[in-house]
């Protein structure tokens, strides 16, 4: 029969093609192993926050809420507590399909003060390993809220550069740098610890530092000379500092995690944008992006 | 054993929901091949991870590169992308033909009926209705039939049977009051069960439904759960529901994926990567040649055997979007969908090849499928590419067909058979 015929044509005509297209296929397989061997890079890149002092590991459960409203990937929360005892406690879980889950990692010890700082970041490094071993990440963004962002400094400098995982973006959240001193003049002990290590930090990350003022000069805890002094450390040392002021509603220290701008700069500078799905969608992203934020 | 199944079968299809499925999926045919033929373009061609852009480098040198992956992925938006939709119209206005009743009032309500269904809970954000995109494209085409038949049933219930074909304007103002009973109980009807959804979604229900059926597919490193899912993913697209493997284009990739290829990149070497058996290296590499179901031994087996012109001409148009992994136009066209047929070949066919393939895989005949693939790659050579090139995986693959070829051959012959007593029991019924 004629259209038999025609039928055994076309599938004759199309698995030599494939079979011919093996050739190239085999070419493009060897090349991208290749490069992929020389620069593994993880599909999986969480986003690791660390809350402030006397904050827990809940801490962040608003922020997560409001990045997955709207969201057409949602991000799963994983949230992790470190025990004075060194033991390590899980809650929630990573969703499979997500590539970047929110972890968080929160301390027992959640006290303020220098000396504690460097506890947990030393505490942050053993959650960070025991992660790294669970998940099999190579690189990953940060986010610290107030004491979060100096635990974070810590630990780039005295512990990250032991890993082979990759910080790719650092966003502080109204972080003392120079704890409750007004000028930058009086340098802290803390402040001129960092400021001393500070080329360790690695060159390629990308910093955002972001201050709230509830009024000219504070965010009604943290001084924004403060956060300001951040500058110090990172800028010029990493591959891009950038230090963005918010005003406004919620734009008090406790209450930035869940400011509406700051969830609209993490889901512009943090998040990856490759993480929309391409298929059908009807979604609008974030229709009211930029404008007040900036200033 | 044939010959009882034979009259089964055949009174199977001539049940009112038989015949309005095969009628509605017929006329869905020519949208879904064509926006098939532009998906293959979207994934396969101007994509940036796609195959022949992998292979050739388009986006290096072709101007307008992403302006045409947007033309064929609007193209497919509206044609595949909205196929329940188009489902729930011709399914309601066949079942009102059917049982005698104004066919175009019905058509109408059950696309206005499921598009009620389709709306997402409201949201403050945005203005205006915000439409379930993924419930429209085929993952809702169980729900759109399903719309359209009881939209089809409401019409007879609530509508006096039509007499004379409406001609003047006078006549069709009369159909309109006539249908109103049944386009208000059916439009009530959308909108309490989408407000009833939108209240479980909102409360929470399906997602965490959804979330620990995916944990859940997740933890298992046994081979029986791959296997096991992988039966549930094509039991779940003979019925025109997306499963838990089910993937457009992209690669199914899970944490174990990602643990091998971590594995295999620092080891420099995919054999003995630490998950053996997954979703990726069994039902991704060998489970669905020619997209779920394995329809290109389908394509092949009619190919061999039918002598009805119809079902070769079906084949021919559905094997370019078959051989990249597309199986809607031949799900749509046969109909495999809700087709008794061929439901046995259709599951079995993707258990035998991931079983055989995780006996080589076991025996060391070729290592697993770890590494990535571009984009809506031929079926045939996910497989060879995920293993770096290996020529044992290339080999498995074409084996595995020919073994599929032979399930299906014998379920084709009895779909003649069925088909022939079809015709001849018309032909007798026309006689007398």
């Amino acid at each position: 029969m004629k259209g038999r015929k025609k039928n055994v044509i076309i599938i004759l005509l199309c698995l030599c093609i494939t079979l011919g297209l093996s050739f190239p296929s085999y070419f493009w397989t060897k090349k991208n192993v290749s490069s992929l061997t020389r620069w593994h890079n993880s599909k999986l890149s969480p986003v690791i926050m660390i809350p402030g002092s006397s904050a827990t590991e809940n801490r962040f459960d608003t922020l997560v809420e409001l990045l997955n409203k709207d969201a057409q990937q949602q991000h799963s929360l994983l949230k992790v507590k470190v025990w004075n005892s060194g033991k390590i406690t899980y809650t929630g879980s990573i969703k499979p399909k997500d590539n970047e889950p929110f972890i968080v990692v929160a301390f027992e010890n959640n006290k303020d003060g220098y000396a504690n700082i460097l506890k947990q970041a030393s505490m942050f490094n053993e959650a960070f390993k025991q992660l790294r071993k669970r998940y099999n990440f190579n690189n990953f963004k940060g986010i610290g809220h107030s004491n979060g962002g100096l635990i974070y400094t810590a630990f780039l400098e005295k512990y990250l550069d032991n890993d082979d995982a990759k910080i790719k973006k650092l966003m502080t959240i109204g972080s003392p740098f120079n704890f409750a001193e007004k000028s930058t003049a009086n340098k802290t002990q803390m402040l001129a610890d960092f400021i001393a290590k500070r080329s360790k930090i690695p060159s390629s990350l990308t910093v955002y530092s972001v201050a709230g003022t509830k009024n000219y000069a504070s965010d009604g805890l943290v001084p924004l000379n403060s956060v300001s002094a951040g500058k110090f450390i990172y800028q010029d040392q990493v591959s891009s500092y950038t230090e963005i002021t918010v005003t406004g509603v919620n734009a008090q220290h406790s209450s930035l995690p869940q400011n509406k701008q700051i969830v609209t700069l993490i889901k512009q500078y943090i998040l990856d944008e490759n993480q929309q799905v391409q298929t059908n969608k009807s979604g609008s992203q974030d229709p009211n992006q930029q404008g007040d934020a900036n200033n | 054993m044939i010959n009882r199944i034979v009259p089964i079968m055949f009174k199977l299809r001539r049940t009112s929901f038989a015949c309005v499925t095969r009628r509605t999926l017929v006329m869905l045919f020519p949208f879904v091949l064509l926006g098939s033929i532009a998906q293959i373009f979207q994934v396969t061609v101007f994509s940036k991870n796609g195959f022949v852009n992998s292979l050739c480098n388009l986006s290096n040198w072709l101007p307008h590169f992403n302006k045409y992956r947007i033309f064929f992925g609007n193209f497919t938006s509206l044609t595949l992308g909205i196929v329940s939709m188009l489902a729930a119209y011709q399914a309601a206005q066949y079942t009102a033909r059917y049982f005698h009743r104004d066919n175009q009032m019905a058509g109408l309500t059950g696309l206005i009926t499921f598009l009620l269904l389709c709306i997402k809970p409201l949201n403050f954000m945005s203005n205006g209705i915000s439409l379930n995109w993924i419930l429209l494209g085929s993952n809702g085409l169980l729900l759109g039939l399903i719309i359209g038949y009881i939209t089809g049933w409401m019409f007879r219930l609530l509508e006096r049977p039509l007499f004379k074909q409406a001609m003047r304007t006078d006549d069709i103002l009369d159909r309109a009051f006539f249908a109103l009973p049944a386009i208000f109980g059916m439009i009530l009807l959308g909108l309490i069960v989408s407000m009833g959804i939108n209240f479980l979604q909102r409360s929470g229900v399906i997602s965490n439904i959804v979330v620990s059926f995916e944990t859940f597919s997740e933890n298992q490193n046994v081979i029986w759960y791959v296997l096991l899912l992988g039966v549930l993913t094509t039991v779940l697209a003979w019925m025109g529901l997306a499963g838990p493997y089910a993937t457009v284009g992209a690669m199914y990739t899970d944490q174990n994926y990602t643990d091998n290829l971590n594995y295999a990149l620092s080891h420099k070497s995919a054999w003995n990567v630490p998950h053996q058996f997954t979703a990726t290296t069994l039902y991704q590499g060998f489970g669905s040649f020619g997209g779920v179901g394995a329809t290109l031994a389908l394509i092949i087996a009619i190919t061999l055997v039918s002598h009805g012109s119809g079902y070769l001409r079906v084949a021919r148009w559905s094997l370019l979007p078959a051989f990249f992994n597309n199986n809607s136009p031949i799900m749509i066209g046969v109909p495999l969908l809700f087709n008794p047929m061929y439901i046995i070949p259709f599951i079995l066919a993707p258990l035998v090849n991931m079983i055989i393939a995780a006996g080589a895989i076991a025996i060391h005949i070729m290592p697993p499928l770890v590494y990535p693939v571009p984009d809506g790659t031929p079926g045939m050579l996910v497989a060879f590419i995920g293993t770096n090139g290996n020529i044992m995986a290339l080999i498995v693959g074409i084996i595995l067909l020919g073994i599929d070829v032979l399930l299906y051959l014998p379920f084709v012959k009895l779909a003649e058979r069925v088909k022939d007593a079809m015709k001849e029991g018309a032909n007798n019924s026309e006689g007398t």
